[in-house]
């Protein structure tokens, strides 16, 4: 009888040691880390990594500090558990990292090919990106490191990003605060089941600094999150032809760029499709609110992105068929709907005195309208523009830039097919509020624009379209009472009603 | 004067080749407070003075905290006088050549290295004795080690928790001389089937881990041994299996070997 009770306690004792295993915390500490900001504690936290990983997965625990580390590589059922008042702090010499063979990338957090790891805990990441890129770039200059700097910089695929992980699947990021990387913040590449919520991103303190890249990524969640970056805040890529990007929900997100604030590309050669975003604040931001480029032969479709405050931002949307690097394949931009938006467009640079501002470029032109254009064979199809109001400065000045109604001067607009898809690609455009340009199926539901001061354009201006309709549209600008707001060009089938 | 202007030239071409062949450790990046790791900045300099066809890569004073780092062919580490590499305590820093224990300078399979305490032009004139320094905090990096072993997060494999100073293995040509050897965790100088080895002019001082040798030679081929003293824990010499063994005027703190 004593002896059978033993064995059920036994056997109790190992059930639970067996559950406590799985979800075992571990302090760094213990394996001589040190949170002193200076140690470098790469080798230690590596092995901490392979020795949770090797002992049935578990959180790494970082308790308040300063952690100085290299390149790592998470493992499987490992997650890295930042508490708050720790910090990683990237090293700020260019040999402490790796640029890892197979992704082709330098990162100080990499995860490739495993499963079920996660970052989290309301602790920093912290690259020291400005530092690390400028340290590489007097290697480079001295013919140490093998870098054409272009424009000046280190190759971004050469400096370090703070996160790169690649065909992971349960990927948990959550309540992080990440900053100052060199390259990229954190790409997700080839991902299944990742999510994202509650992180807070600072990312600005060096060239290509994005907010968060998702690459050709599956079943995606995204929210509550902060994204101030002086590259695209919230970037969604597709670098691989054979891959897409899909199934994605962002919700209750705010972004703060230099570039777009969310953006589909530029890289698109698989495409996207069945996105929701929903509650996207974006402010302060140099290009786009939001950015579609379907540039190099990708597939983009069933996107919608509902209710958005884009405030102080160059641009609203921009929606772009490009043949960049199609190689063959035909990129398409078809079913997207953008509903509830609440924009205001400022005529002073957006992004004035944020760290890294958006290059000033693509002038003379007045302040540039919200695009879809795609190509004469390639067009942009069933477009929704629903519940919108968008505020613009009007200004628009003709001695300073000027694209007028005749038929020669919007035949004159170029295609730019090859061309880096921006909304200030074209310069001047002929309105102020929207062009539309090789697109199929346009409709517009009570949707106002307003000019703040008159413009010597109309508000929009439709080259080569088939089938829009207007259903409750609103303009409003200063002394232009009579003045036709919609010209349609080339086109058929416009309806307004 | 034609002959004259020839030479001129010829002594410039030489002293353009030798200018290209020597390194200075800051080119890297290496740092000498004693703090910054270096790790992969001197692994950096290595890799890139082998690719370049070898030289010298020159330490002067200053303390340079390192791991492991694996010496690559043609090239050799000058530590001038007041120069130490000193180890990191930390035992996750430490990686082993194959067969060989983990060291803090180490290679496996390489052709003509060296670790030395002056230039060879200076020390043939001079015969330089004890000048820079590796310095192995052996006392501080075992008490890590024993403390991860304790807890169970380092393996007890065998051999895993003392590195060396230097740990060679399957190296051709090398130059060990001049410097001064100190607190090595494990043994001082490990050299598993070496060919054609100068170990000589060193002051070895390794007493703080039990049983700390000085040069163990293992399955070694043309193996010089000289003028070395050598105060260590351990035993002095050990010369297993190896053919060719010259050792010379060795002394240790109870006299002459």
């Amino acid at each position: 009888m004593t002896r059978n009770i033993a064995k059920i306690l036994t056997l109790g004792a190992a059930l639970l040691t067996g559950w406590q295993l799985s979800a075992k915390d571990y302090d760094v500490q213990e394996f001589g880390a040190v949170g002193d900001g200076v140690f470098l504690n790469s080798c230690v936290i590596q092995h901490a990594i392979d020795y949770v990983h090797a002992h049935g997965g578990g959180r790494l625990v970082f308790s308040p500090g300063t952690y100085v580390t290299g390149s790592i590589y998470l493992k499987s059922n490992v997650t890295l558990h930042i508490e708050q008042g720790a910090t990683l702090l990237g090293s700020t010499n260019p040999w402490d990292y790796v640029k890892d063979p197979y992704v082709g990338w330098n990162a100080m957090i990499f995860a490739i090919k495993q499963e079920n790891v996660g970052i989290t805990g309301k602790g920093v990441i912290n690259g020291r990106g400005f530092t690390t890129a400028n340290n590489m770039i007097k290697y480079i200059q001295k013919g140490l490191y093998s870098d054409p700097l272009r424009n000046d910089r280190p190759g971004e695929t050469n400096r370090p990003e703070n996160i790169h992980f690649r065909e992971c699947t349960h990927v948990l990021i959550q309540d992080i605060t990440l900053k100052d990387p060199a390259s990229w913040n954190q790409t997700y590449d080839q991902c299944r089941n990742l999510l994202v919520e509650r992180i807070y991103v600072d990312s600005k303190s060096y060239w290509n600094n994005d907010g968060i890249d998702i690459v050709d990524c599956d079943s995606v969640t995204i929210k509550d999150s902060f994204f101030d970056a002086a590259d695209d805040a919230i970037c969604f890529k597709s670098h691989d032809a054979s891959s897409i990007c899909q199934n994605v929900v962002v919700d209750n997100c705010t972004g703060r760029s230099s570039a777009s604030g969310l953006k589909f590309g530029t890289a698109s050669r698989g495409g996207f499709r069945n996105f929701k975003i929903t509650n996207l604040t974006i402010f302060d931001t140099f290009r786009s609110a939001i950015t579609f480029a379907a540039v190099d032969g990708g597939q983009i479709e069933n996107i919608t992105v509902d209710g958005v405050r884009s405030i102080n931002t160059g641009n609203v949307f921009y929606l772009r068929i490009g043949d960049r690097w199609s190689s063959g394949k035909t990129p398409t931009l078809k079913n997207v709907a953008i509903r509830n938006v609440y924009a205001e467009v400022p005529f002073t640079k957006p992004d004035a005195g944020y760290s890294y501002e958006g290059p000033v470029e693509d002038n003379p032109r007045n302040i540039s309208p919200a695009s879809i254009v795609g190509l004469p064979n390639k067009r942009i199809e069933n477009i929704t523009l629903e519940n919108i109001k968008m505020v613009y400065p009007g200004r628009g000045d003709s001695l300073y830039a000027k694209v007028g109604l005749a038929a020669g001067e919007l035949d004159a607009i170029p295609e730019m097919e090859k061309s880096y898809p921006e909304f200030s690609q074209f310069k001047e455009l002929p309105a102020w509020g929207l062009y539309v340009r090789h697109a199929d199926n346009i409709q517009l539901k009570n949707v106002s624009f307003k000019a703040q001061n008159a413009d010597y354009r109309p508000a929009v201006v439709l080259d080569d379209v088939n089938g829009a309709t207007f259903s409750g549209v609103a303009f409003s600008e200063p002394s232009a009472r009579k003045k036709q707001q919609i010209f349609p060009y080339k086109s058929s089938s416009i309806h307004v009603k | 004067m034609k002959k004259f202007m020839l030479s001129l030239l010829l002594a410039a071409c030489a002293l353009t080749l030798a200018a290209q062949t020597e390194y200075k450790a800051s080119l890297f990046g290496c740092m000498s407070d004693g703090v910054t790791l270096n790790t992969r900045s001197i692994q950096t300099a290595i890799n890139t003075i082998s690719s370049q066809g070898g030289g010298m890569l020159h330490f002067y004073v200053g303390r340079y905290l390192t791991g492991t780092v694996f010496l690559k062919d043609n090239v050799t580490i000058v530590l001038h006088e007041g120069a130490t590499l000193v180890g990191v305590p930390s035992i996750y820093d430490y990686v082993a050549p194959s067969n060989a224990p983990k060291g803090i300078i180490v290679a496996e399979g390489q052709k003509n290295i060296g670790v030395v305490g002056s230039t060879p032009e200076r020390e043939l004139n001079t015969n330089v004795v004890g000048s820079g320094i590796i310095q192995g905090q052996g006392a501080l990096l075992t008490e890590n080690a024993q403390a991860q072993l304790a807890k169970g997060y380092l393996a007890k494999t065998s051999g895993q928790i003392s590195p060396a100073l230097i740990s060679f293995s399957g190296c051709t040509g090398v130059k060990v001389t001049g410097l001064m050897l100190q607190g090595a965790a494990g043994d001082v100088v490990a050299l598993k089937g070496c060919t054609d080895v100068e170990v000589a002019r060193l002051l070895v001082d390794s007493r703080e881990t039990l049983g700390c040798n000085g040069i163990v030679a293992d399955g070694c081929k043309n193996l010089t041994l000289t003028d070395n003293f050598i105060h260590v824990s351990g035993s002095a010499i050990q010369a297993l299996q190896s053919k060719g063994v010259k050792v010379k005027n060795n002394k240790t703190p109870k006299g002459k070997l």
